[in-house]
């Protein structure tokens, strides 16, 4: 009899208990910031790198609006494969809650990034895939779709008659093989449009020199589109000199040195990513809980087409100038 | 068509009227409890949310003074070049200076621009533009970039239209200067003549925006808010997220930011989550606003966790408290259960305690009576029972056996026909004494002496007729004879041993009859040496005897040991022994009755 009001006792306490403690946990998790905490790990950490540091505003802003933890690293140079690596393991050291990489075309890479995902943690890369291995979650830049567009605007800029010289700089390079396919692809649909690549190996002069090149041939194309911007300042440089305002160019990116080619009038367009958006997007993939059932794993961002005409309009200055005041 | 009603189950199937008692306490105080820390949750979560409000409108308003005091600067700026004769010569349209004349001009106004300049690190660059083409900046060498033609700027074309009156550009990127891209906010202004009316040129101030959005991010307000300003048309001069804004990735609440007066809140609680807009307008056309997350703000968490950290310890406490209340309400009901589960156990003793007088204790009072109630009647019936059954005893003893009568009544004829006078007055005097001892029907209980007699005659009578058959002793202690008696005790048991003991054998048999003190009782003894009994028969003569002719075929011993008990208690009675073709023994046991 007695054990039995006891046991009654205990177990409406208990209940109580148990009903407050749930709403104070809940209470306290839903405040405050989740003591969720994302790593990011670029290609670049390099003030001097514009892209890079909007990637990062990105990151950061994402990261605020959820109140989790940010901690933003990279190598200075972009092809830092060995220094990414070892970001990357002193990542995996802290342990977050989840990771995000813009990874450096390498395997080790690749293995390091796997290894992170094999350890429990949400990994989300950004910018470009991995080099190997199946790809995590990624939120990346659509190079195909960029190629297109400059492709399309190279038809639009020659009256739909477009005969195009592409200057890349590697052939293996993998953003300028998609920059490249994405050209050719638009180029394509136009009858009678063609395309020639040639390959400056990143190096300005000689961008110069194939332009210089290009423009001797008796029939000169009447596109330019260089892949980065090396072999962009390159071309400009020869088909300024030459005066040449007939042969179009058209770059990618944005430097102070393209932007000052597009006021010019020597480049025609500047394909210019969104690296703010995709920090932003990343951060905001890795510190979902998980994907929906069905949801697309990879996401693109887009990029736009900016000319002169439009290059201060107010949604483009923010991103053709960047601005250290976050975006 | 009407339902069997099912009987009434409690919502809370609970055993015991603690458990109920606690259940609903615990219920009422939880119930109580959550409609207060909800209430007062309520309440000081509008505090908070008040409080919150006047800090960002504060912080906005800080903000806003500070912004105001760029702009006033810029203004003062513009304001100094207004009323600056160099400048105004300089521009002016009907200019009497001459190209040779213009560079001490030019020196003296880049010289004061830069000493302004250099008092003012907020300020990007200074620049007139006149009419007539001519241009001085803060700069000794100012070359303008070839590809932004000055007729096409905006801050160009707003001054113009505002005609005198000083315009403030959204935060843009300053592309006149060749090779310079800085994100400025401008200040331009149309100057006039010194007629006032004709219009000589523009003036330019330029603030650095690292300025403005240093001050934004510095603002602390929790750990996801931030502040951002929009024009009067509504357009984002400057967003944390701007283009996540034109992307749309994100969207800002700007209808209603317009519609909100200057110094004025609300708040929006959408899947962002719960958050509050500040809005303050300033004298330029900017609308700044904060905007802070509720679940950010310090005190709105403190304020939740303490009402729910007393709420725990109050619910705590109250349970517990239902939980002795309820224990110490019930505790009068249980005893009172305890003693009625006595009662049913058939103990008439119990008394169920009386502490005070509240209904459980009246309940228990009138529980006692009825108990006492109970008992006496129980008494009362059992005596009346045990009376009814005395005197029914009483009666089948001290009737005489007919065939007795008549055995004696022939033989006293046979004795008369004999002329053996003597003998017919012995026997008929012993049956007279015989009658009057059964007649005396005023008293149960007689003296030993009286039933001594009564034994005596019954024995001389039996002896009479069998004479040849019979021999028998009478023992009494004379001590015992002064005590009482159940009267015709005996008797019946010496009738026994005569019809089925003596009868029976071919010899003489022999009765003996004897009386003694035995500690504290009175023991009689009837033995004979007749045929005895097997322990079946034995086991026989206990059970009651069939009545027959409205006469009881012998009184039989059942009745007689139980007459015996109702009188004298269990202690006493009758015991027999027997064996066969030994003889019988039977012990009476009475008490010590005295007069």
């Amino acid at each position: 009899m007695h054990n039995h009001k006891f046991a009654w006792a205990s177990i409406l306490l208990l209940a109580a208990a148990a009903l407050c403690a749930g709403l104070y946990i809940k209470l306290y998790a839903s405040a405050g910031s989740d003591g969720r905490s994302v790593s990011v790990v670029l290609k670049s950490s390099s003030v001097r790198s514009n892209f890079w540091q909007a990637v990062s505003a990105g990151a950061a802003a994402a990261a605020k609006e959820a109140g989790a933890a940010i901690d933003i690293q990279g190598p200075l140079e972009e092809t830092d494969a060995d220094t990414q690596v070892r970001l990357l393991q002193d990542a995996l050291a802290t342990r977050p809650s989840s990771v995000v990489v813009a990874p450096v075309d390498d395997p080790r890479v690749s293995k390091a990034v796997l290894a992170i995902r094999d350890a429990g943690i949400r990994v989300v890369v950004i910018d470009m895939p991995l080099q190997s291995g199946k790809a995590p979650v990624s939120v990346l830049n659509d190079h195909r779709e960029a190629g297109r567009q400059a492709g399309q605007t190279a038809a639009e800029l020659t009256g739909g008659r477009p005969n195009v010289a592409i200057v890349s700089d590697f052939e293996r390079s993998r953003v300028s093989g998609e920059r490249k396919a994405g050209v050719e692809e638009a180029v394509g649909a136009y009858p009678g449009g063609t395309t020639q690549i040639y390959y400056c190996e990143d190096s300005e002069d000689k961008a110069y020199d194939i332009m210089r090149a290009v423009l001797d041939m008796p029939e000169p194309p009447n596109v330019v589109v260089a892949l980065n911007e090396t072999a962009a300042l390159g071309a400009a440089r020869a088909i300024g000199e030459a005066g040449e305002q007939r042969i179009k160019l058209i770059g990618f990116d944005s430097s102070i040195y393209e932007i000052r080619l597009l006021e010019d009038g020597v480049m025609s367009a500047l394909i210019v990513q969104k690296p703010f958006n995709m920090g932003y997007l990343g951060v905001k993939a890795a510190l979902k809980r998980a994907e929906l059932r069905g949801a697309r794993r990879v996401s693109y961002t887009d990029s736009i087409v900016v000319t002169k005409s439009n290059m201060y309009a107010p949604e483009n200055q923010k991103l053709l100038f960047p601005f250290d005041g976050g975006s | 068509m009407l339902r069997n009603r099912r009987p009434f189950v409690p919502f809370f199937p609970l055993k015991s009227i603690q458990s109920s008692i606690a259940v609903a306490f615990s219920c009422l105080i939880l119930l109580t409890i959550a409609a207060t820390t909800f209430f007062s949750y309520r309440l000081s979560a509008g505090a908070v949310r008040q409080n919150a409000e006047i800090y960002i409108e504060e912080v906005i308003k800080q903000v806003n003074t500070t912004i105001q005091s760029y702009v006033d600067n810029m203004e003062n700026i513009s304001l100094l070049a207004l009323t600056n004769k160099d400048v105004k010569y300089y521009i002016s349209s009907n200019s009497f200076i001459t190209d040779e004349e213009r560079r001490p001009y030019e020196k003296r106004i880049s010289d004061l621009f830069q000493s302004i300049l250099y008092t003012r690190k907020d300020i990007a660059s200074i620049m007139v533009f006149g009419y007539n083409g001519r241009y001085v900046s803060d700069r000794r060498i100012t070359t303008l970039n070839p590809n932004a033609p000055l007729r096409e700027q905006s801050w160009y074309i707003g001054a113009r239209q505002a005609g005198g009156k000083s315009v403030i550009s959204a935060p843009h990127v300053q592309n006149i200067i060749k090779d310079e891209y800085r994100w400025v906010v401008s200040l331009s202004r149309e100057l006039k003549n010194t007629d006032g009316i004709t219009a000589d040129g523009i003036f330019l101030v330029d603030l650095n925006l690292s300025v403005v959005s240093d001050l934004l991010r510095q603002i602390d307000i929790g750990k996801k808010g931030y502040v951002f300003i929009v024009d009067r048309e509504g357009d984002i001069v400057y967003h944390p997220q701007q283009q996540l804004i034109y992307s749309s990735l994100r969207t800002e609440r700007i209808a209603d930011v317009l519609r909100a007066p200057s110094g004025t809140s609300f708040a929006v609680d959408d899947e962002d989550g719960k958050r509050f807009y500040s809005v303050q307008d300033t004298n330029f056309g900017w609308k700044i606003v904060g905007v802070a997350y509720a679940d950010d703000l310090i005190g709105y968490k403190e304020t939740l966790r303490n009402t729910l950290l007393i709420s725990l310890i109050g619910i705590a406490v109250a349970l517990l408290l239902s939980l002795a209340l309820s224990h110490r309400l019930s505790r009068p009901i249980r005893n009172l259960q305890r003693s009625m589960r006595l009662l049913e156990k058939g103990n008439f003793e119990v008394k169920a305690p009386v502490r005070q007088m509240d209904e459980i204790g009246q309940l228990s009072r009138t529980f006692n009576m009825m108990v006492g109630q109970i008992k006496n009647l129980m008494s009362e019936a059992i005596s009346t029972q045990e009376n009814k059954r005395k005197s029914e005893l009483a009666l089948l003893q001290s009737q005489i056996n007919p065939h007795f009568l008549y055995n004696t009544l022939d033989s006293i004829v046979w004795m008369a026909e004999q002329k053996q006078h003597e003998k017919v007055v012995l026997m008929t005097s012993a049956l007279a004494r015989l009658f009057r001892a059964s007649i005396a029907k005023d008293r149960e209980l007689v003296t030993i002496g009286v039933e001594l007699e009564h034994i005596r005659s019954y024995m001389l009578i039996q002896k009479m007729r069998y004479a040849d058959q019979l021999e028998y002793r009478i023992e009494f202690d004379e001590a015992i004879l002064k005590y009482r008696t159940l009267k015709i005790l005996l008797q019946p048991f010496v009738e026994n041993a005569i019809y089925h003991g003596i009868r029976h054998l071919p010899e003489k048999g022999t009765i003996v009859v004897t009386g003694k003190e035995q500690d504290d009782a009175i023991v009689f003894e009837i033995e004979d040496d007749g045929v005895g009994m097997t322990a079946e028969a034995l086991e026989k003569i206990w059970q009651p005897r069939p009545v027959e002719d409205g006469f009881a075929k012998g009184i039989g011993v059942g009745n007689a040991h139980e007459r015996i008990r109702l009188f004298f208690g269990p202690s006493y009675g009758v015991s027999i022994r027997s064996e066969p073709y030994e003889g019988t023994r039977v012990t009476i046991k009475i008490p010590k009755v005295e007069n």
